[in-house]
């Protein structure tokens, strides 16, 4: 629990233009290298179009396909995510144009890929939280595993406080406790990457 | 930076003795698992010390961040699912378009 393993990052530009070069050979293994790195982020964009999770996966896989029999089309003009993903909108919008009325098309200025890849927050904010959330990643594997494991289970994972600290095998008042140390220690590891005290709503 | 209003001596007796109890209580104020007079005593706090409400808007900053790095987590172990499924359907798909066209 404490330790799972993560994916690792998407590849670096050049690898993936080796990849796509490869792929462009006939190089299924490559093409396939591909897939694994782009498909949960399609999925993911697919089910914001409010595609199901078995449709969108459905669709993703449509969009490869597609995407493989293309490649020799892709230019390397555009990121290939972008082009993916582009083939991945009108596979999307045909899937749902099967079930309802289609939704207003976007203008040539609109592109779809701004309405999925922004939310909410500010570019800047992004960035910031982006970095906080990369270093609170860093500073978790710091912690010794006593004050590490509250702080994941209640804070990263989500379980409330009873939950955590039966799992725990403590008792509330001492999981509370390593709770509090777990994050203080947190504070002193990230403190150059919290936001300032005025910042956001008040 | 501590600011404190009035200076009698039992007033800042107090303010220490809440500031320590403070600090050590503010994650649950910050979950909202405190009874109603430990949430008054360090309200009345908080309104008095800059220490206490900047480590409050810390926290809060860190555990919506633990949460940000929860949500990515779960949705890159459920990427990294959907990735295989998705990988799989797709080689097998052209394996027998591959198969069709010899
Ligand atoms: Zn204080």
């Amino acid at each position: 629990m404490a330790g799972t393993p993560e994916p690792p990052e998407r590849p670096s530009q050049a690898s993936e233009a080796t990849l796509i070069e490869r792929a462009k050979g006939g190089d299924m293994a490559a093409f396939e290298e591909l897939v694994m790195v782009n498909a949960d982020r399609l999925f993911m964009a697919l089910r914001r179009f409010g595609l199901t999770d078995d449709e969108a996966q459905e669709v993703a896989q449509e969009t490869f396909l597609r995407a493989w029999r293309a490649l020799g089309r892709f230019e390397g003009r555009s990121q290939f995510f972008t082009w993916i993903y582009r083939i991945g909108f009108n596979e999307a919008q045909r899937k749902l144009g099967r079930r309802r009325p289609a939704p207003a098309p976007s203008g040539p200025d609109e592109d779809p890929l701004d309405a999925v890849a922004d939310e909410a927050p500010g570019p800047q904010e992004r960035a910031e939280q982006r970095e906080l959330i990369t270093h609170l990643a860093d500073a978790l594997a710091e912690l010794p595993s006593s004050l590490r494991e509250p702080v994941l289970l209640r804070d990263v994972e989500g379980l409330s406080t009873s939950e955590a600290a039966s799992l725990l095998e403590l008792g509330e008042a001492a999981f509370k406790s390593r709770l509090h140390r777990g994050r203080l220690a947190l504070r002193e590891l990230v403190a150059g990457y919290l936001p300032p005290p005025d910042a956001g709503p008040a | 930076m501590t600011r404190m209003s009035h200076g009698g001596p039992f007033h800042r007796f107090r303010f220490k003795r809440d500031h320590k109890w403070s600090g050590e209580h503010m994650s649950e104020y910050l979950d909202g698992e405190m009874p109603e007079s430990a949430r008054a005593r360090i309200e009345r706090h908080l309104a008095e010390c800059e220490d206490c409400e900047g480590l409050l808007g810390n926290l809060r900053g860190i555990v919506g961040g633990l949460a940000a790095l929860g949500r990515e987590r779960r949705e890159r172990r459920q990427g990294a699912s959907v990735a295989s499924a998705v990988a799989a359907g797709v080689r097998a798909r052209i394996e027998e378009d591959d198969g069709r066209d010899a």
